[in-house]
């Protein structure tokens, strides 16, 4: 039996957001809901960076007043998953604005939403 | 090297923030009535109690004259940066 | 594919397969747990009463400096990339022009149908909030925030006041300031690698950078009172356990300040392409 640690609840957690975004992505046939499955696959690998660095009874790596500078570097949480979800939210940024402007094209062209017509070449 | 305690991390962030504040105000256009001026400025200061000072630094209020009371100064700052700057180059009425 | 079209043995077979998928995701996140080496983010951690006490800004403008300098670019490929396939049309896809364009509706509001609520609240919210991602980025060194929060503070409050009052916006970020905000903000973090290049031979070495060191010292060159409150930028000072320490991040603040024009320029620009359009709209939305 896996002890449930914060932790492991939440790398559960963020597995069920990347299943849930790849469901959504592969069997939605809008392509705005298939945009939003996106960004919530997306969510849960930034869930499961962040969710790296926790240490068991730690703090966040803020020194706060009255903290003890002995037990900080061993307490506090890891910045290696946060620094690297700061890159992932900017990417994801750029890369959802890019799919938006992508869609607003489809929906010019084809006058819908319906990615199963879309690709078939069909005009609604 | 400590001059005095309010140099802590106070000022410097409170003259940047005035400085971005007149830097982003020059793209308001709107021309504010005095009411509304009046009521920016007190919520900025009801906002900046809310806030409180950012961690470590030695307020120039909390401390120095009431203990626990410590206001966010960059956030009043900024405020006034802005309306300075939008008073800069204030032009059209928003009705 | 539909959800409809799941139907019978079709649906079941993907019901296990995402079962199956699910099972690998979450055992390979699990292998994970307890096995991360502490490495590189503890040594920051140590340093922390030496640099800054959000160790965060520390980690990424410094061990990452060069790196995020880069990824900063990449939201300016997404906002130029939304700005040419909604504005100008330069993909030509087949038949765009032939066909009926899609004309939105002006963004306008008349302010004396508006309710009383946004017509006297709007503003001071917008002011405001711009306000709140000043101190955002002025107390990036010391608390949870930075640059980018900053940039995305800001866009909201322009979104706000463009989904508000309209082409009329009193928030009038025009394309050219954009651009130029976002320019400035790029060149300014670019330019700040340079101190920590001269002090240290690495660019992009932010930690410690000393702004005044090349001035020559000698006694009374740069004034106590000026290098403490603006020659070491955000000089702190740690009230801790063991005693006060005095902090000093560096150019670290003023990088994030660079970072969060460049993110205002750039996230605003993906909203103005996406309401207004790029070469449809004359120039400056307040006229």
């Amino acid at each position: 039996m896996i002890e449930l640690t914060l932790q492991t609840l939440s790398f559960l957690a963020a597995a069920l957001l990347v299943i849930i975004g790849m469901a959504g992505m592969l069997y939605l046939d809008n392509l705005i809901k298939k945009l939003i499955a996106f960004t919530l696959l997306s969510d849960g690998v930034n869930l499961a960076l962040v969710s790296l660095g926790y240490v068991q009874g730690g703090i966040v790596p803020i020194l706060e007043p009255g903290a003890s500078l002995s037990d900080f570097p061993n307490e506090a949480a890891l910045i290696f998953g946060p620094g690297i979800v700061l890159t992932n939210i900017v990417i994801g940024v750029s890369t959802t604005a890019i799919l938006a402007a992508l869609i607003v094209i489809l929906y010019k062209r084809y006058g819908t939403l319906k990615a199963s017509k879309v690709l078939k070449g069909e005009h609604e | 090297m400590m001059v005095f305690p309010a140099a802590m991390g106070e000022i410097t962030p409170t003259v940047v923030a005035f400085l971005l504040g007149i830097a982003i105000g020059t793209q308001f256009v709107a021309r504010l009535s005095r009411r509304t001026t009046l009521l920016i400025l007190v919520m900025s200061v009801v906002a900046a109690f809310l806030f409180e000072a950012p961690i470590h630094t030695w307020s120039l209020l909390g401390g120095v004259l009431a203990e626990h009371v410590s206001f966010a100064l960059p956030f009043i700052s900024a405020t006034i940066g802005l309306l300075v700057g939008s008073v800069l180059r204030g032009s059209r009425r928003l009705e | 594919m539909d959800i409809k079209e799941l139907k019978g043995i079709r649906g079941i077979i993907a019901a296990i397969a995402l079962v199956i998928i699910f099972a690998g995701v979450l055992s390979s996140f699990m292998q994970l747990e307890g096995n991360v080496t502490r490495g590189i983010s503890e040594e920051y951690n140590k340093l922390a009463y030496r640099v800054a006490p959000n160790n965060l800004a520390s980690w990424v403008y410094d061990y990452r400096g060069f790196d995020t300098l880069i990824e900063t670019g990449v939201i300016y490929v997404g906002a130029v990339v939304s700005v040419l396939v909604l504005g100008r049309g330069l993909v030509g896809l087949k038949g765009v022009d032939d066909e009926e364009r899609v004309v939105a509706e002006p963004m306008d509001l008349k302010t004396e149908t508006m309710p009383v609520l946004l017509k006297y609240f709007a503003l001071p919210v917008v002011i405001l909030l711009v306000s709140y991602g000043l101190l955002v980025v002025t107390g990036a060194s010391t608390s949870g925030g930075g640059g980018f929060q900053c940039g995305v503070i800001v866009a909201s409050a322009y979104l706000l006041s463009v989904v508000i009052y309209g082409k009329r916006s009193p928030f009038n970020l025009k394309k050219k300031t954009l651009i130029a905000f976002g320019a400035f903000g790029w060149g300014l973090y670019t330019m700040l690698g340079l101190p920590g290049y001269l002090t240290t031979n690495y660019w992009q070495y932010n930690v410690g950078a000393d702004l005044w060191s090349w001035v020559p010292s000698f006694p009374g060159s740069v004034p106590e009172v000026l290098r403490t409150v603006f020659g070491e930028p955000f000089k702190l000072a740690l009230e801790l356990k063991e005693g006060v320490f005095y902090a000093t991040s560096g150019i670290i603040p003023l990088i994030n300040i660079g970072e969060a024009f460049n993110v205002i320029g750039a996230i605003c620009l993906i909203f103005f392409a996406f309401i207004y359009g790029w070469s449809d709209s004359e120039e400056g939305s307040g006229k």
